[in-house]
């Protein structure tokens, strides 16, 4: 059933592409996130990593999101010596999430998330045309 | 007397079958849209003239048309009867544009070919339900309506 396989392989790209935006929302979330004390570093980004892999049951490269990573930039620091946060010199150590890259990531899942919407959907209207021959 | 020993039905019921595949390595393509390294992939067209020779070299349907026979160098080799020996394996896609991350999908080009892909499919099944139609009339059920 090739219908089936292209069925099995959309749904793997809804899924990692669901799971991309549920850390991009994660990264969106935690923007604004500091540490508690000097000595911890506060939120660091997460990027969601894909792989192809062979599902071997169907025979269909279906795509998998793999380990989520950390993004290794520097964390920004902001002059604020009130803040518990602070160290000596009183800066606080901000995540290194920026706001305008995670919305075009944000853009981009969307983006893919239809597409794949768009293939099963197609998809599944070629099946259901060939059930209509038994008509 | 099966229908694949009509020659119109035999090339319809191929053509399906590369249509499904078809359908599964866009969605495998688009599913791996922003896999890093992924190259696009696609099948190679169906060659009509090959298709031609196929069913006219058939006959009057003495054996189903079409399947692709493995060849037997001694007496004793089985032969393989391959009903999907018509869907080709997808090959990696020439020409196209890479992204940074050696990802070589284009969404709105497999978009373009998902569409073309499921207008074909209608085309092929009204088709065969126009000949359905036929065979209905010719056995005296009904007129052309199925």
């Amino acid at each position: 059933m090739d219908l089936q396989k292209a069925m099995i392989a959309s749904a793997s790209g809804l899924r990692a592409q669901s799971v991309r935006m549920r850390v991009i929302s994660e990264n969106i979330a935690n923007q604004n996130s500091v540490s508690s004390s000097p000595l911890e570093d506060p939120y660091r980004r997460k990027i969601v990593t894909f792989q192809t892999e062979l599902d071997r049951v169907n025979g269909v490269e279906v795509v998998k999101p793999g380990k989520i990573a950390f993004d290794q930039k520097e964390f920004t620091k902001k002059y604020d010596p009130g803040n518990p946060a602070a160290d000596e010199a009183g800066y606080v150590k901000q995540s290194n999430v920026n706001g305008l890259i995670e919305m075009m990531d944000m853009r981009q899942a969307q983006r893919t998330y239809q597409s794949n919407l768009n293939a099963l959907e197609a998809s599944r209207r070629m099946a259901s045309l060939t059930l209509e021959l038994l008509r | 007397m099966d229908l694949n020993s009509i020659p119109l039905m035999a090339a319809l019921k191929k053509r399906m079958h590369w249509l499904h595949a078809n359908q599964s390595v866009l969605s495998q393509n688009v599913a791996n849209a922003d896999t890093p390294g992924y190259k696009a992939q696609e099948l190679e067209k169906q060659d009509f003239s090959g298709l031609v020779d196929d069913l006219s070299g058939s006959g009057a349907g003495q054996r189903a048309p079409s399947t692709i026979k493995m060849r037997a160098s001694s007496a004793g080799h089985m032969a393989a009867g391959g009903t999907m020996a018509d869907a080709p394996d997808p090959k990696e896609m020439k020409g196209g544009e890479e992204s940074p991350t050696g990802n070589s999908v284009v969404l709105e080009e497999e978009m373009i070919k998902v569409a073309d892909n499921q207008m074909q499919y209608g085309m092929v099944v009204n088709l065969y339900k126009k000949n359905m139609g036929l065979l209905k009339i010719a056995l005296g059920k009904g007129r052309g309506g199925a």
